[in-house]
């Protein structure tokens, strides 16, 4: 019938004038170019299936557009309608929601502490469909950061191509790279760490020929040498002392497994694994052999937001493979002394596999010192890889554990961290895919109950992330744009001058 | 148990992937496949290498994965229409005992015993 229709036009149009014709051509073009408004249209009594799924989540007045698509393929034209519940309004129609970025804000200024009403119409078959109208929540609290951090790799197994240090700004869709390893050899390039999310002091690690550990303090950055012998290893996991003198590191041998069948890939695991702690001020490891035994793997420290703890996680060592899924972390923590940088005598343990049957990792106490959130899987730390993996939050004045069913999926929960105000966190899944992670973003209510997390957004999200061939690999908050200066730092590392490191042991 | 996996070139990773796929060794096959595409110089993505780990993936029930490439390789000009037809199979999982490759890939690997390669 279309093609009929068509065939007639063209016949017409090839009568006119040349002129004419040109004209008409033009108009047609303007007319594709447009998209079509709901007429005729049917409310149906369902909520409307849109990706990413933004219905009811909870968001701040700084996020960028939370844009949309419907889930289904095969809807033409989207129309929404947003009204807020204090002042405001916005309408967006096209092949996918793309909201005005200035207006967007606006609207969301507008109506901090109240709610978003977005209707949707959708288009499919020449036939306009109405659903229910869904409400997304602007919160009083601020997300006190600029932007994230993150790292984007190829979740592979042992080849790695195109991979980077990226930030990016959560009020826009602007994604800036820090770093790439195209522009040091391809070598790998390893997690960025900041402490607090202060831009200024930083650390990460490249790995291969010209391997480093890239360490920022007060904006003064040095390399350190990626292997030492002193130590026996790399400087793997970091975590920064609040003070900003110290950072705790883990020693990792890492190595990983490729499952022949059944749900999972890869298992990530270590040979031997230590913590230890690096005194930026006077280049030396802190070596202590109670955080560094021979039968236990110590691994994924982070201090306490007084600095007055130091929390890790420790599991007996298995034989591998056989003891693979023996291999099960417990959240241990002991006392640190910031004026000598020695720890305490005396290790307690908070969460304790002997009891859980479970695995810790990944603890990240929140910086207002109420709770640890961490990683709970079946066995094993490296949890991007265990579907089961999901957030736990301990609460350090009740000492309650919970698992975040809130914002846990059947698929891999990980690698978390707060805003400095502690309301809000992030997180990656694998619950889209199975595969590809990406960063998700909650809050934590007064009661400590977490809301319905979003994807971080982008301005044409379903086309982004289903072309996207990259994970988000260890994200976390930024208070204030980096200064990218990857020329400066690729030379740096290329050339291979590296500070020197002491080290010393306390041997208990 | 243990399979040592090698490979230093996108051709022998490619082979491999051929190979292990032949054998139902899928899940040696998807490495060998992704990483053959990573192996890929200039950092340009394969569609040879993703057509692969459609069936691997639709192999060992990742259909979500698979979805993910399948919609790539729609976009392409050479890959579409199987790119279709696999769509076909993820939407409705029943007509994969229509692929005799596919159903008989599907029976082994459910009974493969999960030991690890490296």
């Amino acid at each position: 019938m279309l093609t009929q229709k068509m065939s007639s036009l063209y016949k017409q149009v090839m009568k006119q004038p040349i002129l004419h014709r040109i004209l008409l051509l033009f108009v047609v073009m303007l007319f594709l170019g447009c998209h079509s408004h709901p007429t005729d249209v049917n409310q149906v009594n369902q909520a409307p299936a849109i990706w990413p799924d933004y219905t009811e989540v909870t968001i701040p007045a700084n996020i960028a557009p939370l844009n949309f698509s419907m889930a289904d393929d095969t809807f033409e034209t989207i129309d929404v309608t947003v009204k807020g519940s204090k002042a405001g309004s916005l309408h967006a129609n096209g092949s996918y929601a793309d909201f005005d970025v200035d207006a967007w804000h606006h609207l969301l200024q507008s109506n901090k502490g109240g709610q978003l009403t977005f209707t949707v119409c959708a288009e499919k078959d020449g036939r306009w469909t109405q659903y229910l109208d869904f409400q997304v929540f602007v919160s009083t609290a601020e997300m006190d950061v600029w932007g994230i951090t993150y790292r984007r790799i190829p979740p592979s197994y042992e080849i790695y191509s195109k991979m980077g240090l990226y930030q990016r700004c959560l009020s826009t869709f602007e994604e800036t790279a820090l770093i790439e390893n195209s522009q040091i050899s391809g070598q790998c390039i390893n997690c960025h760490t900041a402490n607090r999310t202060n831009p200024d002091q930083y650390v990460w690690h490249v790995r291969g020929q010209h391997g480093a550990t890239v360490i920022s303090v007060k904006g003064n950055e040095e390399l350190l040498q990626a292997r030492n012998d002193g130590l026996g290893g790399s400087m793997v996991y970091p975590y920064w002392h609040p003070g900003g003198r110290y950072c705790a590191f883990s020693t990792n041998q890492t190595s990983q497994m490729f499952h022949t069948s059944g749900r999972k890939r890869i298992e990530v695991y270590d040979g031997a694994s230590d913590v230890f702690v690096y005194d930026t001020q006077t280049h030396t490891i802190l070596k202590d052999t109670l955080t560094m035994t021979f039968l236990w793997a110590e691994n994924t420290p982070a201090f306490s937001p007084d600095g007055k703890w130091l929390y890790y996680t420790t599991a007996r060592r298995q034989v591998y493979p056989p003891g693979f899924d023996k291999e099960k972390y417990s959240l241990c923590r002991v006392a640190f002394d910031a004026e000598t940088g020695r720890l305490g005598q005396q290790v307690d343990t908070l969460v304790n596999t002997v009891t859980t049957g479970k695995s810790v990792t990944w603890p990240r106490p929140s910086y207002d010192g109420r709770y640890i959130m961490y990683t709970q899987t079946d066995y094993g730390y490296f949890s991007v890889w265990h579907p089961e993996a999901d957030l736990w939050l301990l609460d350090l004045e009740t000492g309650e554990t919970r698992p975040m069913d809130e914002v846990n999926s059947l698929r891999a929960e990980s690698l978390h961290n707060w805003t400095p105000n502690s309301h809000w966190f992030l997180f990656t899944s694998r619950r889209d895919d199975g595969l590809y992670t990406r960063v998700y973003f909650s809050s934590l209510d007064a009661n400590g109950k977490a809301t319905k997390p979003f994807l971080l957004p982008q301005r044409n999200p379903k086309v982004y992330y289903r072309g996207l061939l990259h994970s988000y690999n260890t994200p976390d908050f930024t208070s204030r744009p980096i200064v990218p200066h990857a020329r400066e730092v690729g030379c740096q590392i290329e050339n291979d001058k590296r500070v020197d490191m002491r080290v010393t042991v306390i041997d208990r | 148990m243990r399979f040592i996996v090698n490979f230093g070139s996108v051709s022998s990773a490619f082979m491999v992937s051929d190979m292990a796929y032949l054998l139902y060794w899928t899940n040696i096959s998807q490495r060998a496949a992704f990483d053959a595409m990573e192996y890929i110089p200039n950092y340009n993505k394969s569609g040879r290498a993703l057509k692969r780990l459609v069936e691997t993936n639709i192999i060992s029930g990742h259909y979500d994965v698979a979805r993910k490439y399948i919609s790539i390789l729609e976009k392409t000009t050479f890959y579409r229409k199987w790119a279709m037809s696999m769509r076909l199979l993820i939407d409705d999982p029943e007509l994969i005992k229509n692929n005799s490759f596919l159903r008989e890939s599907q029976e082994s690997y459910a009974d493969t015993e999960d030991v690890f390669f490296i």
